[in-house]
C-alpha cells in the first residue's frame, strides 16, 4: 500500500515538475526573439531556427540551467539582440533610466512653480 | 481614354498647387492676393483633389492597367472592394487620400464663422503652405498618375494581408486624425503670428482638436482589433515601431486636449498648448511618414525611395525650425501669468500632463533607441514588450490615481482631506471589490492590485459624477464626453491588466480525430478540407468546442494561399464572449500528419474593445457640445 503511495506520490511529483519545466521553458521562449522573423518571439513563431532554439532551451532546462544561465549563453551566442527585453548595461543606460529622470525633473518643475505663485 | 484621364488629373493637381501657393501668400499682409477671396480658393483646392481622387478610384474600378499605379497595386479579379480600398493601399494613393483630408479640413475650417478675419487668414494660409508641400511631393516625387509604355493584360495585386474590410476603413479613419492636427497646427501658428491664444482662441481649437483626437484614438483601436484577429498570434498590442508612431501622437494629443480645456477655462499655460499643439503635428508627420520611409519594417512600409524620405524629412524639419524659431520669438507675448492653488485641479492637469509626456518618452526610447545603437554604434537591441510594461505601469498607477482625484478638485486650492471625507464611500466601495477580487483570482501582485484598484476609484467616479442631481432633484446637465472617456479609460486599463494575467494558451501538433484541451474545453478535430475562393484557396480545419459533454461552438481556423501576389495567410477562429474570447490560430502544416493549433482563452477582449469604444464616443460627444456652448455665449 505504501508502495503505491509512494510511486503515486512519484508520478505526482514528476508531472509537476515537468508542468513547471514545461511553463518555465514557455516564459523563456517569450524572452527570445526569433532570429529569422519580424519581431516575433521564437514562442510565436514555427520557424526552423525557432524550433531548434526551443529546442535547445528544453534542453537546458532539463540539464538543470538557471534562466539567467540560459540567457547569458543565448547573448554569448548571439548578442544582446536576441533577448526581448534589453539588460541593464553600458548601452542601455539611457534607455532604463531616461523615463524616471524626465519624471522626477517634472515633478520638481511643477512643485516649484506652484510654490513661486502661492 | 488613359492619356485624357493622364492629362486631366495631372491638371488639377497642378490646379491645387497653384491656389494653395495663392492662399499661403496671404500669411502676409498683402494687397496683392486680397482677391480671390479665402473661400474661393479652398473650394478650388478641394474640388481639384477631390476630382482627381474621384479619377484614381474610376481608375482602380475599372482595372486601368496603363496606369503604372493600378498595374503594382490591383488585379482584376480582386473583389470589389478591395479594388476600391486598394486605392489608398499603397504610397501614391495613400498620399493624395491624406492630401484630400487636408484640403478639407482647411476648407470645412474656411467656413466656419465667429473667427477673427486676421486668425483666419493666417491658418488657412499655414494649411496652404503644408498643401503645397504635400501636392508638391506628390506631383513630383510620388505621382499617382503615371502611365506605362507597355499593355499589361493585368495586375500585380494587393498584399493579401491588406485586403480586410477593417483594414479599408482603418487608414482614412487614422488620417483624420492625424490631418485634424494640422489644423491644430496651423491655429498655433496662426496663435502665436496674431499674439491671440487666448480662451477665444482655445474655444476655436476645441471642437478641431477633440475630434481629430477621437478620429486617432479610432483609427490606433482598428489597427489594433486587426492585429488581433488577423495576425493570428493572439495579441492586440505588440509595440511594434509602427504601433508606437501612431500611439505617440495620441499621447502628445491627449496632454493636449487638457491644455486647452485649461486655457478655454482659466488662461493659462498658453505657452504649454502651443508646444504641444507643435508636438502634436510633428509626431502625426512622423507617424505618417516614418512608418512608410522603410526604416521600420512592416506591412506599413509601401515604397522606400531615398529621395522621398528625405523630401519629408526636409519638410519636417523646416516645419519644426520654422515654429520653434517663432515660438522663440513670440512666446513672451503670448504668456498671461496667472496662479493656481497647490492642490488644484489645474495641478492635477498639470502633473498628468507630465505622466503623459514621460509616457511619450518611454515610447519614444523604446522606438527610436534600437535604431540609434544600431546607427552610431552599430549594435543591435531589441526592446521588447516587457520594457513598456515594466516602465509604463507604475506610471500609469499615478496617473489614474490623478484622473481619479483632479475633476473632483476645485480650480482654486482645495483641502484634500475634504475631498476624501467627501468621497469616502466610494474609496471603500472600490478597495472591497478589489480585495475581493484580488483574493478570489489569486492575484497578489502589488503594481496589478493598484491599477485595478485605480480603475475602479476612476470608472465608479466617473460613472456618479456623470449622474448629479441639483437641490431641486433635477438631473443637471454634466460633462458627459469627459466622464465616458474618463470611465472608458479605467475600463480599457482593467480589461489590460486582467487580460495580461489571466490569458492561457496551449499549442498542439493535432491531427484529424485527436481531442485537445483548453482549461475546461475540450476541442475535437474533426474534419480538414480545402475550399477554392475567387481570390485565394485555403486549408480550413473544423474544430468542435465542447463543454461537459456539450457542443458549444465550431470554430474553423483557417489557411489562405494567395496567388496575386503569392502569399500565405492565416486565419484565426475567434469566439467572441462577454468575459473571455476563444481564440484558435493554426499554423502552415510542416508535413502532411498534422497541424499546429495554438490555442488562446483571452479574458475581458470585450470589454477592452468597449473601454476604448467608449473613450472615443466620449471624444466625439466632448467636439460636439463644446461647439453648441460656445455658441451660446
Amino acid at each position: 500500500m505504501i508502495r503505491i503511495i509512494k510511486i503515486f506520490l512519484l508520478l505526482f511529483l514528476l508531472q509537476n515538475n515537468a508542468i513547471a519545466e514545461d511553463s518555465r521553458a514557455i516564459e523563456l521562449f517569450k524572452e527570445v526573439r526569433c532570429l529569422v522573423c519580424q519581431g516575433q518571439t521564437i514562442h510565436e513563431s514555427n520557424a526552423e531556427l525557432a524550433e531548434d532554439l526551443k529546442k535547445l532551451i528544453r534542453e537546458k532546462i532539463s540539464q538543470g540551467e538557471t534562466d539567467q544561465q540560459i540567457k547569458e549563453y543565448l547573448v554569448e551566442r548571439y548578442g544582446d539582440w536576441i533577448l526581448m527585453t534589453p539588460p541593464f548595461n553600458s548601452l542601455t543606460y539611457i534607455l532604463w533610466s531616461l523615463p524616471f529622470l524626465i519624471m522626477i525633473i517634472g515633478a520638481i518643475a511643477i512643485y516649484r512653480q506652484k510654490r513661486s505663485h502661492a | 481614354m488613359s492619356l485624357y484621364i493622364f492629362y486631366i488629373s495631372n491638371f488639377l493637381l497642378l490646379l491645387c498647387l497653384t491656389a494653395s501657393l495663392m492662399q499661403s501668400s496671404k500669411i502676409i499682409n498683402n494687397k496683392i492676393f486680397t482677391r480671390p477671396g479665402v473661400m474661393v480658393l479652398a473650394s478650388v483646392q478641394l474640388i481639384s483633389i477631390l476630382l482627381s481622387f474621384l479619377i484614381l478610384i474610376y481608375l482602380f474600378l475599372i482595372s486601368d492597367f496603363n496606369f503604372d499605379l493600378v498595374y503594382f497595386n490591383s488585379h482584376s479579379e480582386k473583389p470589389l472592394i478591395y479594388k476600391f480600398s486598394g486605392v489608398w493601399g499603397n504610397h501614391e494613393g495613400s498620399m493624395l487620400l491624406w492630401i484630400l483630408i487636408l484640403v478639407l479640413f482647411n476648407f470645412l475650417f474656411a467656413l466656419s464663422k465667429r473667427i477673427s478675419e486676421r486668425l483666419k487668414d493666417i491658418t488657412v494660409a499655414v494649411q496652404s503652405i503644408m498643401i503645397f508641400g504635400f501636392v508638391a511631393f506628390l506631383f513630383f516625387l510620388s505621382n499617382p498618375f503615371v502611365l506605362n509604355q507597355n499593355n499589361f493584360f493585368d495586375g500585380i495585386g494587393l498584399n493579401p494581408i491588406l485586403q480586410d474590410p477593417l483594414l479599408a476603413i482603418h487608414p482614412p479613419v487614422l488620417y483624420v486624425g492625424y490631418v485634424g492636427f494640422s489644423l491644430v497646427f496651423s491655429l498655433a501658428i496662426a496663435g502665436l503670428i496674431t499674439k491671440e491664444v487666448d480662451q477665444q482662441w482655445a474655444s476655436i481649437v476645441k471642437p478641431w482638436v477633440f475630434s481629430a483626437w477621437a478620429f486617432l484614438t479610432a483609427g490606433i483601436a482598428l489597427g489594433s482589433f486587426w492585429a488581433y484577429y488577423e495576425l493570428g498570434w493572439g495579441g492586440y498590442w505588440f509595440w511594434d515601431p509602427v504601433e508606437n508612431a501612431s500611439l505617440m501622437p495620441w499621447i502628445a494629443a491627449t496632454a493636449l486636449i487638457h491644455c486647452v480645456l485649461m486655457l478655454q477655462k482659466r488662461n493659462v499655460m498658453q505657452s504649454w498648448t502651443i508646444i504641444l499643439a507643435i508636438l502634436t503635428f510633428s509626431l502625426s508627420l512622423v507617424g505618417t511618414f516614418l512608418v512608410r520611409s522603410g526604416i521600420l519594417n512592416s506591412v506599413h512600409t509601401f515604397a522606400s525611395d531615398p529621395g522621398r524620405g528625405l523630401f519629408i524629412l526636409l519638410f519636417i524639419f523646416l516645419i519644426l525650425a520654422f515654429s520653434f524659431s517663432l515660438f522663440a520669438y513670440n512666446s513672451e507675448k503670448i504668456n498671461k501669468t496667472s496662479s493656481m492653488g497647490l492642490i488644484s485641479r489645474g495641478t492635477g492637469i498639470q502633473v498628468n500632463n507630465w505622466l503623459l509626456i514621460t509616457i511619450l518618452t518611454i515610447v519614444f526610447l523604446g522606438t527610436m533607441y534600437p535604431l540609434a545603437t544600431d546607427l552610431l554604434l552599430n549594435k543591435s537591441l531589441t526592446v521588447g514588450p516587457k520594457y513598456y510594461s515594466t516602465t509604463i505601469a507604475p506610471i500609469i498607477i499615478l496617473f489614474l490615481f490623478f484622473m481619479f482625484i483632479s475633476p473632483r478638485l476645485g480650480w482654486n486650492d482645495t483641502k484634500l482631506y475634504k475631498i476624501i471625507i467627501q468621497l469616502r464611500y466610494l474609496i471603500i466601495t472600490s478597495l472591497t471589490i478589489t480585495l475581493i477580487v484580488s483574493l478570489y483570482f489569486e492575484l497578489f501582485n502589488l503594481t496589478e492590485i493598484l491599477i485595478i484598484f485605480f480603475s475602479l476609484l476612476l470608472i465608479i467616479s466617473s460613472m456618479t459624477a456623470s449622474i448629479n442631481f441639483n437641490k431641486q432633484n433635477i438631473l443637471v446637465r454634466t460633462n458627459l464626453g469627459q466622464n465616458l472617456a474618463h470611465a472608458g479609460f479605467g475600463i480599457l486599463m482593467m480589461a489590460v491588466v486582467s487580460n495580461a494575467v489571466y490569458s492561457e494558451e496551449r499549442i498542439y501538433d493535432a491531427k484529424v480525430g485527436d481531442n485537445l484541451q483548453l482549461q475546461k474545453y475540450i476541442f475535437s478535430f474533426d474534419k480538414i478540407e480545402q475550399v477554392e475562393e475567387s481570390n485565394y484557396n485555403s486549408l480550413k480545419a473544423y474544430f468542435q468546442m465542447k463543454k461537459d459533454g456539450k457542443l458549444i461552438d465550431t470554430f474553423t481556423p483557417e489557411i489562405r494561399f494567395y496567388s496575386n501576389p503569392p502569399t500565405i495567410t492565416s486565419e484565426a477562429s475567434i469566439l467572441h464572449k462577454f468575459f473571455s474570447d476563444i481564440y484558435l490560430v493554426m499554423n502552415v502544416p510542416q508535413d502532411q500528419q498534422s497541424i499546429s493549433v495554438r490555442m488562446h482563452i483571452k479574458p475581458f477582449m470585450t470589454i477592452l474593445w468597449l473601454g476604448t469604444l467608449m473613450i472615443i464616443i466620449g471624444g466625439i460627444v466632448s467636439a460636439s457640445i463644446r461647439i453648441g456652448r460656445f455658441d451660446e455665449k
